[in-house]
């Protein structure tokens, strides 16, 4: 049985696959403070047997985050090369918020006085330019603890290029202050930029001991329960990784749970036959849209914490998957300013005092506020009918901004989502179009809460092949680890001429990485023939900073390479230049066998959809305004079974609207696939508008 | 107008929430121009330093939306397109052509490394707006290796000069002109490199542009821009009216290359808005590149009025409606040809400091004590141990100003920059014959207060290769950093060498010199200046200043008398 659990701020997910190979899921209460309680509340409530019956448990946790979020790592300290402690605090020096003239930048995770210098210097060529200092770094370790440092951050420059000065001062460190957490840069990033690798290992020394007690905890209590399988962990990476290799890297978990879904979306995209795939992801504060190509997420190491148009936030240089989240979630709320603007979000309503609507909810309107009023949710199954939410306050609510714009409720709810809609156009746009990718190739595959309710309006507009609804949308994330596998990202900075006599010297590289890898699986009890590996290199135009990724094989050649490089440099850039190119990154990618199919939910056998109709109910549509459409049962609607838009097909979790000109059809995996009626459907092959 | 009938000014017939929807479109479009220039772009000028804007005008040259790194020019494609269409009106224009020039004489004009594109938009046939890109290409000749010599006497020294004409004609580059541009650099590489990610700038914006029309048509987009631009007027308006009315003043004295000069203004401000008066500023400099033209003395005043504003209302045509500058022509801040203006850009820093000083004691919640200004820039050339030929252009964060209940800020980007990024350590030794020796906050005396100054950086950088050339680009004024309300000053900016030799020297205006390997050039960045009497700071600040090593336990006890014994931590 492979089980998976995931923990949110309000919910506890389970999510698991027995040997009758069909998914089931329940939930229970998360209990903040101590949330391993809340892990074995919702094995207990499925009545999971606690013995060796469970092959493999894997585990999505915000404990890395909200330790971050809220400041309640362990005091830190940084040792770092002689002249350079101030780095930490300078950091980039911008200010996004160019003309407030009293910008605050972000406080680094530790002050000066727990920044200490050593003697040593390496230079950019990875050679040693002056030894590494012992007797400074036995001093410094003492007064780090003696200043009270639980966890001490190892950064020194061009450690990403040659990291024997940093791994000398760890053991010294070790020896020295053995009971401290340590943490050196070149673990958490090979990249260069001392800033961002710096600030990389100084924020994951700073949750070394949160994460690990909490991993400690939750270990002991399912040993308690005889589970005794591997036990992994979901990583930003979209695959998983063991315990005991979280506690030493917890950075690497702090977008754990968001990932999944995408991680999923990409497995049943491929079971399905629906390579490359969108996926928006609507929760109650924002959405969420990230982009798989050809069954593979992107990833990026651009990833930052606490960051706004106005705020750089903190960058963590660790293999993220490549997600744009944009303030626009069920709980967004509308506003009209004194110029008779309505705009929604950034602010929510959150869960507290959450959406009009809620029983004790807030006085002003929000997305979920503008789908009730507009039909477009029943009010009947929110929290699978567990809430009982009032339409007359969400008018109430919607009315406040109605009023000063002269229009009517229903007008002003269809405004809002419409306005709600553009913004979450813009975020996908940003990881398709803008990086040279045509909507019109993808699959919009829609889940958390929202994602039911905009998808079909969002995938008419953006033309996208279909619109997915996977089963079990709103709690698709503990879904997805079951789909998920072991995988780790290495990532090197080598600066190379991509020239045919350097083509030993990448293969080198790849050499050692996969030597890393190696040892990295083996440590986690997997044979070498259950992985395998991909390649990518980040390469640019001799001169350019920034690089465009490409995929490669392992042993192309270097022509091949620039030229699979100018080719993707055109799509994303619009043109290709006659100039020298290199190679600055190194991404190797180890992934084990994928775990085996399962089937996501019991369908039935009826594909007649009048035996799943439920009734009729006025729904407010774009252009045929409030009109009585059918609604339909999910759970009643087996594979084959194909509905007619305008229609609504409503689950405890969620409700999918499909518009006027659309059908929709379930398949053999439960999703339900929407598209254009056949007789409107664009011939493919139209002019490439994104990459003209 | 008041609240209640708002949605009138949008006209009759137009939907609001396209209107609405409009102007996410529109940001989204100069996000996306901001965006592929940085990732296209071939100089650390731009990509990292991000020394560009990018702008979308309506058909009328009204300015739309402005996208920026460089934030002291908000409002300049207004000016840029007014400029251009001077000498080619707008039925010249064909569908795919993309205008060139770096005059800085002509209005939206700056100094010759700045090159503007700009794309007239075609929809139905007829322009309906411009798509612009205005970026700072890394060497366009004249007499120094990076075409910013401080001791220019005419501008023939500092580069090339193109007035405005076409580099594409309908989709193709004209290879003669192309061939021009990369002739007369000594980084043709790099800087054709970078016309074309300007291109692909442009030529985004232009696409998003017409979306706009073929999705919602061409009445309610123009009545969409109509809305911003009365939006972003009317909040100025607004603004400015719960300020105080009278008049304020203030002057600046710079020295530079041998030559010094006066710079004034008196501010107003009353019904009909902001008033910013530079008679009195001292005639054009001769022998110093420090001169002003085209429209940069709008564009520092309107900075300082965006500052006064704030962030949250957007720039555009608007803006200027409540702002009124006057100088009379051929002072330093309104010269002619053929002036030397490589270093427009601490002309302008003077001139929105004078604006920033004049008001702050009627702003202090938007307008802090002084800060750095001159952003701490180093140009560095010369061969490389390979045998080739490098120009670094780095600029440093400094010390910002104190404000009531805050410190300034350490270590953060000029007014020049916004989003600006330092360049690392580990990019710079990657990329040119130089070793860093040292990067950290300098913590010499200046900028107390009860509020203190924030401080600078000190860059130290080894000359790894046989010879090279540096400019830095230090103090131009004769007073160091402005405190404020009984804060002290905070420090000059300044550049200090050690020789190999162990021979030191320090210099605090701009200069030029010649080094050679193993010799050390430090960029040190001066503090912001300090708010309040130092001796009203709270004792446990001061306790943490010392202990975490920004002031001393002496300065503790005699500028902010507080005396700390050795134990406490």
């Amino acid at each position: 049985m492979r089980v998976a659990t995931d923990i949110g701020g309000t919910f506890t997910d389970l999510a698991y696959v027995g040997t009758d190979g069909i998914l089931k899921v329940d939930k229970a209460s998360s209990t903040p403070g101590e949330f391993e309680v809340g892990v074995g509340n919702v094995l207990d409530q499925a009545g999971l047997p606690g013995d060796d019956a469970i092959e493999t448990f894997i585990h999505g946790s915000t404990v890395v985050i909200n330790a971050l979020i809220e400041r309640k790592g362990s005091p830190t300290a940084l040792i770092t090369t002689a002249g350079f402690r101030d780095v930490l605090e300078i950091g980039r020096s911008n200010r996004p918020d160019a003309y407030n003239y009293r910008f605050r930048k972000p406080r680094p995770f530790i002050e000066r006085h727990m920044r200490f210098e050593v003697r040593e210097r390496i230079g950019g060529d990875g050679q040693v330019i002056e030894p590494l200092a012992v007797e400074d770094v036995e001093q410094v370790a003492l007064a780090a603890k003696a200043a009270g440092a639980k966890a001490i951050a190892i950064c020194f420059l061009h450690a990403y290029t040659n990291p024997e000065h940093e791994n000398a001062c760890a053991e010294i460190v070790k020896r020295v202050v053995p009971e401290l957490f340590v943490t050196v840069s070149h673990e958490t990033t090979r990249e260069w930029r001392e800033y961002e690798r710096t600030n990389t290992a100084v924020l994951n020394a700073y949750v070394q001991e949160p994460a690990s007690t909490y991993l400690d905890k939750l270990e002991r209590r399912l040993k308690e329960r005889s589970i005794r399988c591997s036990l992994q962990v979901m990583q930003s990476n979209g695959g998983t990784v063991s315990f005991s290799h979280a506690r030493e890297l917890p950075i690497k978990l702090v977008e754990s749970g968001p990932v999944a879904g995408i991680a999923a979306a990409a497995a049943l995209g491929s079971a399905t036959g629906r390579e490359s795939i969108i996926t928006l992801d609507i929760g109650g504060t924002t959405a969420k849209t990230s982009l798989v190509e050809r069954g593979e997420m992107r990833l990026t190491t651009d990833y930052y914490i606490d960051r706004s148009p106005l705020t750089p936030g903190y960058p963590i240089k660790s293999p993220v998957v490549d997600i744009v989240e944009i303030g626009a979630g069920g709980g967004s709320i509308a506003w009209t300013d004194e110029l008779g603007r309505l705009g929604i979000g950034p602010h929510s309503a959150g869960a507290r005092p959450g959406p009009a609507c809620y029983p004790e909810g807030g006085s002003l309107p929000t997305v979920t506020d503008a789908n009730l009023v507009a039909g477009r949710i029943n009010p009947e199954l929110f929290l699978g009918g567990r809430l009982a939410v009032s339409v007359e306050r969400a008018r109430a609510a919607i009315a406040t901004v109605a009023g000063p714009l002269g229009l009517t409720i229903e007008d002003a709810a269809l405004g809002i989502i419409r306005l709600a809609n553009a913004k979450m156009l813009n975020a996908i746009k940003l990881v398709s179009v803008r990086r040279g990718y045509d909507p019109r190739d993808f699959h919009l595959m829609a889940f958390g809460g929202g994602g039911p309710v905009h998808a079909a309006a969002l995938g008419a507009e953006l033309r996208t092949r279909s619109v997915v609804i996977p089963p079990a949308a709103g709690t698709f994330s503990a879904v997805g680890m079951l789909m998920t596998r072991l995988r780790a990202d290495w990532v090197q900075t080598k600066v190379l001429a991509a020239v045919p006599a350097n083509a030993a010297a990448v293969a080198d590289i790849w050499e050692g990485l996969e030597r890393a890898a190696h040892k990295h699986f083996s440590a986690e009890g997997i044979v070498t023939t259950d992985i395998s590996f991909s390649y990518a290199l980040e390469l640019r135009y001799l001169g350019q900073e920034h690089t465009v990724t490409v995929r490669v094989p392992r042993s192309g050649s270097i022509p091949e390479i620039l030229d699979l490089f100018d080719d993707r440099h055109e799509q994303e850039f619009t043109f290709r230049l006659n100039v020298p190119a290199e190679i600055v990154d190194f991404h190797l990618t180890g992934l084990q066998v994928p775990p085996p199919p399962f089937q996501l939910a019991a369908l039935p056998t009826n594909t007649n959809p009048t035996l799943a109709f439920k009734k009729e109910r006025k729904v407010l549509f774009e252009k045929l305004g409030m009109i009585s459409v059918p609604t339909y049962d999910r759970a009643r609607l087996g594979a084959g079974a194909s509905v007619a838009g305008p229609a609504v097909i409503e689950e405890p979790s969620s409700s999918t609207v499909i518009g006027p000109d659309q059908c929709a059809v379930v398949d053999e995996q439960a999703c339900i696939c929407i598209e254009l009626l056949p007789h409107l459907q664009p011939s493919r092959k139209e002019p490439e508008e994104a990459s003209a | 107008m008041t609240a209640s009938e708002p949605h009138t000014n949008s006209g009759p017939g137009f939907d609001p929430f396209d209107l609405e929807i409009i102007r996410e479109y529109l940001q989204a479009a100069i996000d996306e121009m901001f965006a592929v220039t940085v990732r296209s772009s071939q100089s650390t000028m731009i990509y990292e330093v991000l020394d560009f804007a990018v702008g979308l005008t309506d058909a009328a040259g009204r300015q739309i939306s402005q996208g920026a790194g460089l934030a002291i020019l908000p409002g300049v494609f207004g000016e840029i397109v007014r400029g251009a269409l001077e000498n080619h009106p707008i039925d010249t224009l064909n569908e795919g052509d993309i205008l060139i020039s770096n005059d800085p004489y002509v209005p939206g004009g700056t100094h010759l490394n700045d090159f503007c594109l700009l794309m007239p938009v075609f929809f139905d046939g007829s322009v309906v707006g411009f798509a612009g890109n205005k970026a700072h290409w890394i060497d366009v000749g004249g007499k120094e290796p990076g075409s910013n010599p401080v001791d220019a006497t005419e501008t023939f020294e500092e580069g090339i000069r193109i007035p405005w004409t076409k580099i594409f004609r309908g989709g193709s580059i004209d290879d003669g002109l192309r061939a021009i541009l990369a002739a007369n650099s000594r980084a043709p590489d790099t800087v054709i490199g970078d016309l074309y990610a300007q291109a692909a700038s442009v030529r985004t914006g232009a696409r998003r542009l017409k979306e706009i029309c073929t999705r919602y048509g061409v009445n309610t987009y123009i009545a969409s821009v109509d809305r911003l631009i009365s939006e972003t007027a009317r909040r100025v308006q607004t603004r400015l009216a719960e300020l105080p009315q009278g008049t304020w003043s203030s002057e600046q004295s710079i020295e530079i290359a041998g030559t010094s000069a006066k710079a004034t203004v008196t501010v107003t401000i009353d019904d009909n808005g902001m008033a910013c008066d530079f008679t009195g500023t001292d005639p054009q400099i001769v022998g110093a590149s420090i001169n002003l033209a085209g429209s940069g003395l709008r564009h520092a005043c309107s900075t300082v009025l965006q500052a006064i504003v704030g962030t949250e209302v957007p720039i555009n045509a608007g803006t200027y409606e409540s702002l009124q500058v006057i100088c009379p022509d051929g002072t330093f801040m309104t010269a002619g040809p053929p002036a030397a203006l490589s270093l427009y850009f601490q002309a302008v820093a003077i001139a929105a400091d004078l604006v920033w000083r004049a008001l702050s004691p009627i702003v202090p919640d938007r307008l802090p004590a002084g800060h750095y200004l001159f952003g701490g820039i180093l140009v560095l050339s010369g061969p490389t141990p390979e045998g080739g030929f490098f120009v670094m252009a780095e600029p440093n964060p400094g010390g910002w100003g104190a404000g009531p209940g805050a410190d300034g800020e350490r270590a953060l980007t000029s007014l020049h920059g916004g989003d600006t990024l330092n360049v690392p350590v580990e990019v710079t030794e990657q990329r040119f014959p130089v070793l860093i020796e040292k990067y950290c906050f300098d913590t010499s005396a200046g900028g107390s207060g009860q509020w203190r100054g924030g401080e600078g950086v000190i860059r130290s950088v080894r000359i790894l290769g046989e010879r090279a050339m540096a400019t830095p680009m230090g103090d131009h004024r004769t007073t160091p950093t402005w405190g404020a309300d009984g804060g002290e000053p905070g420090n000059f900016n300044r550049t200090e060498i050690l020789r190999a030799n162990g021979e030191t020297e320090t210099f605090i205006a701009s200069t030029r010199l010649m080094l050679s390997k193993g010799d050390v050039i430090s960029t040190i960045t001066g503090k912001g200046g300090g708010w309040g009497d130092p001796r009203q700071r709270d004792p446990e600040l001061v306790r943490r200043d010392v202990h975490n090593g920004f002031i001393t336990a002496n300065d503790a006890a005699e500028t902010y008398g507080v005396v700390i014994s050795e134990t406490t931590p």
